[in-house]
């Protein structure tokens, strides 16, 4: 709530043009309606995850897409509070963390090795061609919130707690 | 703001009295519609105000790239970085990266510059820049990505605050992140206070869009918006 005010704050002053905000993020009813067809991108072989093709967002599932990149540091900061958030959400959204870096630059084993410092277990996939996350940010990290049917219910820049994700979560996903 | 107002006053006199048409702009000095948002009047351009003009050194080509040279050639997309930079400023450049590809697949590469300014030039130098749009994969030798880099941390913030109205100022110890509250990755006690943002200039030289919420923009949104205005 005081991350609104604070847009309304900054945007009624009508001074600041830039990222003061923009790292703020959009939440909940601020998110344009839109569904995404499930794209299939290539997985990743790592702890709690498999390669081969993986539609995303999981078809018939609600999905949390967490768009990350091995060389954010705000992405490892993130990881306990989002690995923690998986442990008490896992049976109510399925987790994909997805990264837009090509293999050239980072290859799979690099991805799986911070995956195990970080302590990752869930399933993550490489989106190269940046088919699915240029329809919501190259900012990382970024969340994701889609229902079994694809629709978006939310979507946030910059790392959070444990309690914020699951809280994006379970306010956000329709019953 | 009496400033603003004044140049603004003056920019619209100069395109009123300019005559000839630009194929694809017709009557109107830009492509794209006003944005939706009408409550919003920050000191920098937005749409369809002149986008104020700039000579600054390209020191991977080693040249001065000038507005008035690319004024009647190219559109351009511009945003402002610095290298020490490590977090979203990386996602500025990979968004440019982005656009960059998507004008090769498309056949619209000679009629779009993605132009990427510095405003910390002592670390900035011609190497940490290549490092730097090596690192997020641009096309650097395809002639249309173009880093710029004034020749002092005042010459840049006195343009990009002073000419183009997007609040920056060198050194604020106490102050100087970006506004994101969980991202403090400074290097340096007078890293300059950065606002993100990318504006889209139309070869006239008329700002299309001022992309405040750059990091949350989906970057299919500015291709769109890049497509419309160069197309």
């Amino acid at each position: 709530m005081r991350r609104r005010d604070l847009i309304a704050g900054i945007a009624g002053a009508a001074v600041l043009g830039g990222g003061a905000i923009g790292a703020l993020g959009l939440s909940g009813d601020d998110q344009p309606d839109r569904t995404q067809e499930a794209v299939a991108l290539a997985g990743i072989e790592a702890t709690g995850s498999t390669g081969g093709t993986l539609k995303v967002p999981i078809p018939d599932r609600p999905t949390f897409l967490d768009i990350f990149a091995t060389t954010c540091r705000s992405c490892q900061r993130q990881m306990p509070e989002l690995r923690a958030a998986h442990d008490r959400l896992s049976d109510e959204v399925a987790f994909v963390s997805v990264t837009p870096e090509s293999e050239s630059a980072v290859d799979d084993t690099t991805v799986a090795e911070w995956w195990d410092v970080y302590d990752g277990n869930w399933q993550i996939v490489r989106d190269e061609t940046r088919q699915l996350v240029i329809h919501y940010s190259l900012a990382t990290p970024t969340g994701v919130l889609f229902d079994a049917d694809g629709r978006v219910h939310w979507q946030d820049t910059g790392s959070k707690t444990e309690s914020e994700i699951v809280e994006a979560v379970r306010s956000n996903l329709p019953e | 703001m009496h400033r603003r107002t004044y140049l603004g006053a003056v920019g619209a006199a100069a395109i009123a009295g300019c005559v000839e048409r630009v194929p694809g702009l017709g009557d109107s000095n830009t492509h794209l519609r006003p944005p939706d948002r009408t409550d919003w009047q920050p000191s920098h351009p937005i749409h369809g105000d002149p986008f104020p003009s700039f000579a600054v050194q390209d020191p991977l080509a080693d040249e001065e790239v000038r507005s008035a040279d690319i004024e009647g050639e190219r559109s351009f997309l511009m945003t402002f970085i610095y290298t020490s930079c490590e977090e979203q400023c990386g996602t500025l450049v990979r968004l440019l990266q982005v656009v960059q590809e998507d004008a090769f697949e498309e056949g619209y590469e000679d009629d779009l510059d993605l132009l990427a300014m510095t405003f910390d030039p002592d670390t900035d130098d011609a190497a940490a820049l290549r490092e730097y749009g090596e690192r997020f994969e641009v096309d650097l030798d395809a002639g249309n990505f173009r880093f710029l880099r004034p020749s002092t941390p005042e010459e840049a913030i006195g343009w990009i605050d002073g000419e183009l109205g997007v609040p920056a100022t060198l050194g604020d110890p106490g102050h100087h992140d970006h506004g994101d509250d969980d991202d403090h990755d400074h290097h340096h006690a007078d890293s300059p206070l950065h606002y993100y943002i990318m504006f889209l200039v139309n070869e006239r030289g008329i700002t299309e869009r001022a992309y405040y919420q750059i990091l949350e923009t989906p970057p299919a949104d500015i291709i769109e918006d890049v497509q419309g205005v160069v197309g």
